[in-house]
């Protein structure tokens, strides 16, 4: 009886250890640490940004989903709303060389200048390494770091999965969401959705 | 009052001027009071048609969807990214319409991520139901507003308003064997009831779920196309055995998946064209 519970015990260990190793982006589990290079040159390691809430935008200026947020002026919204509260703001660009959204840095950051927007930095990516780490999968994808270093929440920018912006006056918005759940200290309801967009245009 | 009317009139037209001249393609057929059966957007054409005349039990109406080479839009599920289409219908009062049907979608890797759509042409069917005492006039409009998002390597948003009147016209019944023919062939391959006899099953296992569907013969290819979003990780391999009765699939679990469920659900294609909507609940 005792030995039939532990082995149960065990197994039911090794089971829920088993997805951690191929599902690096799983909520409540550590975030992956990254090392990247920003715009102007900068590296970031995730562990420099311990204590502090930590957001991470995949992006790519031609996609359509990505228009509806920037042309409606919502992601540089919430990048100015929740920097001014002392979160980073990473704006990742995991594509290629070549392909549509990959940008070299000086014309990152005319682009997101003149976009007005507001993150606190611009990661680029063509190697696609961050973006695989995080299994990131389309632009807009969005993720909520804690600032114990946890992921809090992995998924879509809201759940009105369109690229018309017309849709952003009724969106409830699921980062905004995960962030003010976790700074009034509560467990964030949705952790996780599927993110919406266009296929990031990794390097194959 | 009287003064304000033509003013507000004269604003109205002013914004519609201002708003057509701002959206690309809103200059449709709709707004200037004729009726257009057709509409584009970048690299897709698309054109609303009926199986019959005149309204009846039965009926279909359909969207057709015919893109460039290498476009696809999408399934009711798209995988890992895009949006399928969708479609807001008015009918004169009595009538309304079922959603969509589906045919069974294709597998499309575009560079590592999988999307489930179509290429080439699609014709996603929608049944009518009049109901009883309703009384249909001789004249009248069904109309559709259409929107798709459109990718190759890129995505491309599209939107079309469409209308078709009734009574047809000559040449419009002239293309009704052509339409009714298109609208047959898509409900063909939209995916049938798994036959009673069939055993679906599936058990989770680590990051994979293992589905056994027992069809009775020997199955040399199936894939699985998964109804709900966020509980199979599309981009992933399908491992794919055959069985001396069936088929075993494993799939790898979503990356968003916080609990198994209790039951898969979704679409298996097999050899031959054949398609059918499976359940098959996890032990």
């Amino acid at each position: 009886m005792n030995r039939t519970t532990i082995l149960a015990a065990a197994l039911a260990i090794a089971v829920a250890a088993a997805p951690m190793t191929t599902h690096a982006s799983k909520t409540g589990a550590p975030a992956p640490a990254f090392k990247g290079t920003d715009s102007k040159g900068k590296v970031h390691n995730l562990s420099d940004f311990k204590g502090k809430w930590v957001v991470l935008e995949w992006h790519n200026e031609g996609c359509p989903y990505v228009k509806k947020h920037y042309g409606g002026n919502n992601m540089q919204r919430l990048q100015q709303e929740w920097t001014a509260k002392g979160v980073v703001w990473l704006t990742v660009l995991s594509s290629a060389t070549g392909q549509q959204g990959h940008m070299e840095p000086a014309q990152a950051d005319a682009y997101f200048a003149q976009k007005n927007a507001a993150p606190s930095a611009i990661l680029l990516d063509p190697s696609g390494e961050i973006g695989r780490l995080y299994d990131a999968k389309t632009t807009p994808h969005m993720f909520v770091i804690n600032p114990d270093g946890m992921l809090v929440y992995n998924g879509a920018i809201d759940d009105k999965p369109t690229s018309d912006q017309v849709d952003l006056a009724t969106a409830s918005n699921y980062v905004s969401a995960a962030l003010a759940e976790g700074m009034a200290g509560k467990a964030v309801t949705k952790a996780t959705s599927r993110p919406y967009g266009c296929g990031i245009k990794y390097a194959r | 009052m009287l003064p304000t009317t033509p003013l507000r009139a004269a604003g109205v037209c002013a914004v519609a001027a201002i708003w057509l001249a701002l959206v690309p393609g809103a200059a449709g057929a709709q707004t200037h009071g004729s009726v257009s059966r057709t509409g584009q957007g970048p690299h897709v054409r698309v054109e609303l048609i009926a199986d019959r005349a005149a309204p009846g039990p039965g009926m279909r109406l359909a969207l057709k969807f015919d893109l460039d080479p290498e476009w696809h839009i999408y399934w009711r599920n798209p995988g890992d990214s895009g949006g399928p289409p969708e479609v807001t219908w008015a009918f004169p009062p009595g009538m309304m319409a079922a959603g969509l049907e589906w045919p069974a979608p294709e597998r499309i890797d575009i560079g590592g991520l999988v999307n489930y759509g179509y290429h080439n042409s699609v014709v996603l069917p929608a049944a009518v139901a009049v109901a009883a005492g309703a009384r249909i006039p001789p004249e009248f409009t069904i109309r559709a507003s259409v929107r798709w998002m459109a990718c190759a390597n890129l995505c491309v948003p599209g939107k079309a308003e469409l209308a078709l009147k009734f009574p047809l016209s000559a040449v419009e019944i002239g293309q009704m064997s052509g339409w009714k023919a298109a609208i047959d062939a898509a409900l063909g391959q939209v995916p049938k009831p798994a036959p009673a006899a069939w055993k679906a099953s599936a058990r989770s296992a680590g990051d994979t779920f293992v589905v056994e569907v027992l069809t009775g013969a020997r199955e040399a290819e199936a894939v699985f196309f998964p109804l709900e979003l966020s509980q199979v990780n599309d981009s992933a391999a399908q491992a794919v055995t055959p069985l001396p009765d069936g088929v075993r699939l494993v799939l790898r679990k979503s990356s968003q998946l916080a609990k198994d469920p209790t039951v898969l659900r979704g679409v298996l294609t097999l050899a031959g064209g054949r398609a059918y909507t499976i359940a098959a609940p996890i032990q």
